[in-house]
């Protein structure tokens, strides 16, 4: 084991002991285990008014991320507001009581910060890294978003009509712009939760009021529905004052109900066509329903993904980009916009591909099959398996040595929101490895079946009258 | 020790409270933290490669980034060739075939990344730190000893020419390449995207000598950063690079603006919205002054957020999601860039919005607290680029690449707050005319073109 990485676990270590929730199961031994594993320091709380609270302390470089996210996400919108989710998101960043609006931009990027927010199936968030020492006015902010947003008229219309040149650029003036994460969704799922337009029509955007951003507010926008995240260099012992200060008094509401957003099990293929005149060359995405989070089935589902789908050394890179030279790249995933650990779910494995018009897609998918078929019927050799690990591994590291730190608080966000336990993450590894060669083979025989998918094809072109749907 | 550890050091105390008051009181800034970073050591070989160690950060992995001093400057009348080249140089190198090659870097926990530039061509691999030496080994391999296989250059094309019909289905790219072509000509820089025809021109021959005479350890700049065991690192580099020859020196070309000012209008019917892009030579890096003018582009539009262009055309009028303006620099030379996307009905106004915010930034000294906040800005995201290893190396290569010598860096921070609101407007005056400037509209032009000709600023200028 490198130096280096024996130090990070030891003071992650330091730092553990004296923390409200530490990872459960975590001996102080396993400094001794030869194949170390990411350790974060993880500390959980909730304030009297319900708001989560998450630290994670690292002062190795003189910056600080703040991250609130609200488990509010464009899967759950009212019926005849799609895209209204989104649309709240830019309201967040307009005026509050005490904030004219500009001024929270102008105290975190103002002050050497970089800032954003988005809006992903299961939640909305809010965040920045900052320079350390202006970390207790970007509290104030996410506090004044949190208890007294003004939410006036002019300020909707402006957004509103900002949110509708977002549409326009990211999908209706480009081509593929909604090829597959908007596309696809909408013919895999048939829950209207999980299968309308995430983005919106434009004149459900327009048709948003001043009455229905108020009630969206005041249901989902309260401390029992959000998290704060803050990770990074603080102070650790008046960091619970800081936060009590700006947040402890923010009024007790319920923690809003949520509609069944459940997918019936998939019993047959389905297949779907979408035409644009605008695209030079046809593209292909393929989903398969994927298991419920924190199944043995969904953890066997992170290394199949590996195996299969990421990186150029992956098994479907190799047959349809190297051997069959369909495209140069291919991507997908288990949440197109994020990582497997950010989404609650339902949620599709996805791989997708631009490709030559003579290509046909019967045969890519038939390509697509073979591979898989190997993976059903052979278990996977160890050296792969042990390449697939690294790799995750890999990436693991690079979410606690982040500049920003986004990735990582995204996880700890989400597994506080998603499982009240954010110090899962120090245990994700430790699952991971229990994965076995055979519980490969099992998911994907259960899982990566024909009856289980979804064939998405975007066609050059408009569509021809009695052609197949 | 290296005064790039001297500039973050500088850097936290450099930030200046900059708030405004409310009815609740916003809770002040702290003290800044100082921080003190790590040396870096630098190493010539005896070929000329040169070496660059940044041993960084609390997670045990590497980043390796080789760069190459050619690149598309090298395309000849192939444009193009310089990314024909990068794609094959992934097919294998050794002993090892492409998925070889592939699962060996999956191994050390990364992945291949190669690419060309105009006169950079960068290859990078970003490993787990116990696999930094071996990592160098495979860099070596790959620029070194390329298979290069024959039968793979025909699928390598067609996988261009895809990438270059989707990029063309792009109003974004359709503009960029019209923009690069009025302002920078037949230089390498004004060929944005080559045609099928320059691709199909291209032959093996080509390839081959491309690799053969354009690589060598004279272009060749190697930066390692991260954690990592030095003394294996540098025995590995030494074994992988130390009989590279020399070959050639370093490409170089600055590029030249033609001076004519165009207005280009290029019809997408039924377009939701229209791509704007505006565009000038100015001063480069190199230049005295470029830091105000910098600084002007960020009040202007540089600046996420904060900038002047955003707040107007974004938060005022809800006539785009996104504008920006931006400086590429070509050491002596920068090119200035405005981007937005538009609401189709809103083109001209937006464009007309442009114009009066560039004329104000010409004529108008800014308010300090403007100013500090924006210089704030940029000195916060100094630290935070600064702050990985992938930033740290960026920001390393991109001072090498222009020439700037290390001084740049070290000062960076200082000469950011050292910018005045008067400086400021006297770079904006000088070089951000607009009578220099050629533009590019790609949209609906049965409904904007009328807007646009009549609009005052474009008075007199060739609009074809």
């Amino acid at each position: 084991m490198p130096k280096a990485l024996l130090i990070v676990l030891a003071l992650a270590t330091a730092l553990l002991a004296g923390c409200a929730s530490g990872p459960a199961g975590a001996p102080a031994s396993e400094l001794t285990v030869p194949d170390a594993q990411m350790r974060v320091p993880v500390e959980y709380y909730r304030l009297r008014n319900g708001l989560r609270v998450v630290l994670s302390h690292d002062a190795s470089v003189p910056t600080v991320t703040v991250g609130v996210y609200y488990h509010i996400g464009f899967r759950i919108e009212p019926r005849d507001r799609t895209g209204f989710a989104h649309l709240f998101e830019h309201l967040m960043f307009q005026e509050t009581v005490n904030l004219p609006k500009g001024e929270a931009e102008r105290i975190v990027a103002g002050n050497g910060g970089v800032a954003n927010g988005s809006t992903r199936f299961d939640y909305t968030n809010f965040f920045q890294a900052v320079p350390s020492h202006v970390l207790q006015p970007v509290l104030f902010v996410e506090a004044e978003r949190m208890r007294g947003l003004a939410l006036t008229q002019s300020s909707l219309q402006n957004q509103k009509d900002v949110v509708k040149n977002e549409v326009r650029v990211n999908v209706l003036n480009r081509p593929y712009g909604g090829f597959p994460w908007l596309d696809l969704p909408q013919v895999a799922n048939l829950n209207w939760y999980n299968a309308h337009n995430f983005y919106g029509e434009l004149q459900d955007i327009d048709a948003a009021t001043l009455a229905d951003v108020r009630g969206f507010y005041d249901t989902y926008y309260v401390p029992s529905n959000a998290v704060l995240v803050i990770a990074g260099d603080f102070d650790p012992a008046s960091i619970r004052d800081s936060v009590e200060a700006e947040f402890g008094a923010l009024p007790s509401r319920p923690e809003p109900a949520r509609p069944d957003v459940s997918e019936p099990p998939q019993t047959s293929p389905r297949e779907a066509r979408h035409y644009d005149p605008l695209v030079p060359r046809p593209a292909l995405a393929i989903g398969y329903q994927l298991p419920p989070r924190n199944t043995p089935e969904w953890y066997a589902f992170a290394l199949l993904d590996e195996l299969l789908l990421e990186g150029e050394d992956s098994r479907l890179y190799r047959r349809l980009v190297n051997e069959r030279k369909y495209s140069d790249t291919l991507e997908g995933g288990m949440n197109m916009l994020g990582s497997m650990f950010d989404y609650e779910g339902p949620g599709q494995w996805v791989l997708y591909l631009i490709h030559d018009a003579h290509s046909e897609p019967a045969a890519i998918v038939a390509d697509v099959d073979a591979v898989i078929a190997d993976l059903q019927r052979d278990l996977v050799p160890a050296a792969e398996l042990h390449r697939a690990r690294t790799k995750i591994r890999s990436g693991l590291y690079d979410l606690a040595g982040s500049p920003t730190r986004f990735g990582l608080v995204s996880i700890l966000a989400s597994f506080a929101l998603f499982d009240d336990d954010p110090a899962r993450i120090n245990r994700v590894e430790t699952e991971l490895g229990k994965v076995t060669p055979e519980l490969i083979r099992a998911t994907a025989r259960r899982y990566l079946v024909p009856h289980n998918r979804t064939t998405l094809r975007l066609v050059p072109g408009t569509p021809i009258a009695g052609a197949q749907p | 020790m290296s005064r790039l550890a001297v500039l973050i050091a500088t850097l936290a105390a450099a930030l200046l409270p900059a708030l405004a008051a409310a009815r609740l009181p916003v809770p002040p800034v702290g003290t800044p933290r100082p921080l003190t970073l790590t040396s870096k050591r630098e190493l010539l070989l005896g070929n000329g490669m040169r070496v660059t160690f940044v041993p960084f950060g609390t997670v045990p992995k590497t980043t390796l980034l080789l760069t190459l001093a050619t690149g598309n400057v090298a395309d000849g009348e192939h444009t193009g060739l310089a990314d024909v080249v990068a794609q094959m140089l992934k097919l294998g190198a050794g002993e090892r075939d492409t998925g070889a090659v592939a699962r060996l870097a999956a191994e050390m926990g990364g992945g291949l990344d190669i690419s060309a530039g105009a006169e950079q061509t960068t290859v990078a691999l970003d490993v787990l730190a116990e696999h930094a030496a071996d990592a160098v080994m495979l860099l070596a391999d790959v620029v070194r000893r390329p298979r290069l296989p024959a039968p793979d250059l025909a699928a390598v094309k067609t996988g261009m020419k895809r990438n270059l019909a989707i990029a063309r289905s792009q109003p974004q790219s359709v503009a960029g390449e019209a923009l690069a072509q009025l302002l920078w000509g037949d230089s390498v820089y004004g060929r944005a995207l080559p045609s099928d025809a320059q691709i199909d021109s291209i032959g093996y021959r080509d390839v081959r000598d491309f690799v053969g005479h354009e690589l060598g350890a004279a272009r060749a700049h190697l930066y390692v950063a991260g954690q990592f065991d030095a003394a294996q690192v540098e025995r590995a580099l030494r074994a992988g690079f130390g009989d590279w020859a020399a070959g050639p020196a370093p490409r170089r070309e600055i590029p030249h603006a033609a001076s004519h000012r165009v207005v280009q209008l290029i019809d997408r019917p039924g377009a939701k919205q229209s791509t704007i892009l505006l565009g000038s030579a100015v001063p480069g890096p190199t230049s005295d002054g470029f830091m105000d003018l910098s600084l002007a582009n960020a009040l202007f539009g540089g600046t996420p957020l904060l900038s002047r262009l955003d707040q107007n055309l974004r938060e005022e009028k809800g006539y785009t999601y996104g504008v920006g303006s931006h400086l590429t620099p070509y050491r002596s030379v920068a090119g200035f860039g405005l981007s937005a996307d538009v609401n189709t009905d809103d083109t001209a106004a937006a464009l007309g919005e442009v114009f009066r915010e560039l004329a104000v930034l010409r004529s108008t000294e800014a308010p300090a607290e403007e100013l500090k906040r924006v210089q704030n800005y940029r000195a916060g995201n100094f630290v935070i680029g600064a702050s990985s290893r992938q930033g740290l190396v960026a920001q390393l290569a991109f001072v090498e690449q222009q020439e700037l010598g290390d001084d740049w860096l070290t000062h960076y921070v200082e000469h950011v707050q050292a910018v005045t609101p008067a400086g400021v407007r006297r770079a904006a005056a000088a070089a951000l005319d607009p009578q220099q400037m050629v533009m590019v509209v790609v949209g609906d032009l049965a409904k904007i073109k009328p807007g646009i000709l009549a609009l005052q600023a474009l008075q007199g200028a060739d609009i074809r």
